[in-house]
């Protein structure tokens, strides 16, 4: 069956619901519809099309993968693993980036969620603090005094 | 995210976003990402917080102290279980204000305390040369031991910030005296569980006597003792002692074991025996202990046969002179029995897991799974592969290291795949 959503900009789409259910929020919405679901259009207000162009993409290319699990650790998970057609995918200028992954929120789609994720992680793996500033343009917003006192009391230990 | 927005940045990412960042990065790098400004640290905090709850010694001495420092600052609040490892000793009072400082919800320390070694106090690329060696012994050496004996007494008196402590153990290569021992649980009355490790070794009755007035709600104690002639059979009298562990160099005192098995209030539960062979007539001693649920000790294959008897007995750690068919009574005999860690003092079985893996697994199955290690062997599980394994896996899990002793704060028993 052919679905049709609606972008924040007014663009419709159209999509199959079996790719479309891959969002736990299009599939939420669908269920509201109920019998209605025919001719319906699902707003999504949070995506705009340019975005919901390339998640649609994105859930196509990875409509039979299985469903990934929940895990509840504080380990550090693998981030090499990202597959050649993600990676190229994600080849994108940072605020695309960030567009993807807020919508990939929004939408429920946790796989995108952690491809994108993982993929800002290698952005910031090995770097310093003042490079990680530097890569996303983040303010360092701690006070001089703040970091002086920081400074003082890490006197009586040294990184190894 | 319309096209007539400016394109978001990092830092315009919501929690659940900046989270699964975090969650694809290790310790170092999710410290690293705190420190560079306060919307990453508050994230830090809610997200790495929860997992620091209990932060054991082997994720600790993974991070260098700038880590482990900034690490506390952030989420101190969370930690109630902390071990860390404190070398060289006089680094001891920045530790122990900046656990006072930060970490007002700690009740179980782990403190391991130890002399640099060679190793780490000179140069690598020198290491090898004599003149360093010889630096080591006339300089080092002795600085380390003058730093050991000024820090300590400090030591002792920084934990009295620490009077709610519930759980205290000091892992020491450094020979720490009774004294020092007597002003920590002045300073901590609450222990429920002081574990002393093997210094020191010369607590007399007056000693334990002293501890147990200071401390009367241990539940859990561990001391060593150096000969049959240390009284220490006074401990049973503390009424919620339930678990101990006794380094010993000489066979136990008989008047200890008696005491232990007609403990009444609270009945022993624990007992881990961290020493030479036990005799004979004392294995038959122990297990007149009906009560104990988890045991450690090194005997003969021909005491086997007593152990049977401890019915309760769910973990067992044992070192053991056996051959391969003497020890199946120990995996098959206990009713109980979840984990069995064997230690052979004489290596005599190649591939006794494997035959009893095929054969015997199905006598368990109705009861419930053991896991079991046994020094020196590894599983091949390409050759275990049989029709009935992945139901026999279910039942014998094998174990590639040792589970250690669950002599833990709230009787939690925990089985930890390795």
């Amino acid at each position: 069956m052919i679905i049709k959503l609606e972008s924040a900009d007014k663009v419709i789409f159209e999509s199959d619901v079996s790719i479309a259910n891959h969002s736990e929020t299009i599939k939420t919405a669908l269920e509201d519809l109920g019998d209605e679901v025919d001719g319906s259009v699902v707003p999504l207000p949070n995506v705009n099309s340019a975005i919901l162009r390339k998640v649609l993409h994105w859930a196509t290319f990875h409509k039979d993968d299985p469903e990934a699990a929940e895990e509840i650790e504080n380990k550090e998970k693998r981030t090499d693993d990202i597959s050649s057609w993600d990676a190229d995918f994600l080849k994108v200028d940072q605020g695309t980036l960030f567009e993807l992954m807020l919508a990939a929120d929004y939408l429920g789609i946790k796989g995108l969620l952690d491809v994108t994720c993982k993929t800002v992680a290698n952005m910031i793996k090995g770097r310093s603090p003042q490079d990680i500033r530097e890569t996303f343009a983040i303010p360092n917003d701690f006070s001089p005094a703040e970091e002086e006192q920081v400074r003082k009391e890490n006197e009586w230990c040294e990184e190894k | 995210m319309n096209e007539s927005s400016e394109q978001p940045n990092v830092l315009s990412l919501n929690d659940v976003c900046l989270e699964g960042i975090m969650k694809n990065l290790g310790i170092k790098n999710q410290l690293k990402l705190a420190r560079t400004c306060r919307r990453f640290r508050i994230v830090f905090q809610n997200y790495v917080g929860p997992f620091c709850e209990l932060m054991n010694m082997e994720f600790t001495t993974a991070l260098t102290e700038m880590e482990l420092k900034s690490l506390l600052e952030l989420v101190g609040d969370y930690v109630q279980s902390l071990a860390i490892p404190i070398t060289p000793l006089y680094k001891v009072e920045g530790y122990m204000r900046l656990l006072s400082k930060n970490c007002p919800n700690l009740r179980r320390l782990q403190l391991l305390l130890k002399m640099s070694l060679l190793e780490d106090s000179v140069d690598p690329s020198k290491r090898d040369t004599l003149s360093n060696r010889e630096r080591f012994v006339a300089y080092d050496d002795l600085e380390e031991l003058t730093s050991m004996l000024r820090d300590l007494p400090r030591l002792s008196a920084r934990l009295a910030d620490f009077k709610t402590l519930l759980s205290l153990e000091l892992y020491t290569y450094v020979g720490i005296s009774k004294s020092f021992v007597l002003n920590c649980c002045q300073a901590m009355r609450n222990l429920r569980y002081l574990n002393l490790q093997r210094h020191p070794d010369d607590l007399n009755q007056k000693d334990f006597r002293s501890i147990m007035r200071i401390c009367p709600l241990l539940e859990r104690f561990g001391f060593a003792v150096r000969s049959e002639f240390q009284e220490c059979e006074c401990i049973c009298e503390l009424s919620e002692l339930q678990h101990v562990l006794i380094w010993h160099h000489k066979p136990l005192r008989a008047e200890l074991l008696d005491a232990l098995k007609k403990k009444s209030t609270k009945p022993i539960q624990s007992l881990i025996l961290i020493g030479p062979l036990i005799p004979e007539e004392q294995i038959q001693d122990i297990c007149a202990i009906s009560t104990l649920r988890e045991l450690q000790l090194f005997c003969q294959a021909s005491d086997i046969d007593t152990l049977l008897k401890l019915k309760e007995l769910q973990i067992l750690h044992i070192t053991i002179r056996a051959k391969k068919e003497q020890l199946k009574p120990l995996v098959f005999g206990f009713p109980k029995l979840f984990l069995l860690n064997i230690w052979l003092s004489e290596w005599t079985m190649e591939h006794y897991v494997r035959d009893l893996y095929v054969i015997d697994a199905r006598p368990l199955k109705e009861h419930h799974s053991l896991h079991l290690f046994i020094e020196g062997y590894k599983p091949d599980w390409k050759i275990l592969e049989r029709p009935d394994d992945a139901a026999n896996k279910k039942v014998i899990k094998i174990l590639s290291k040792p589970n250690n002793w669950a002599v833990l704060l709230n009787t939690e028993i925990i089985i930890k795949d390795n």
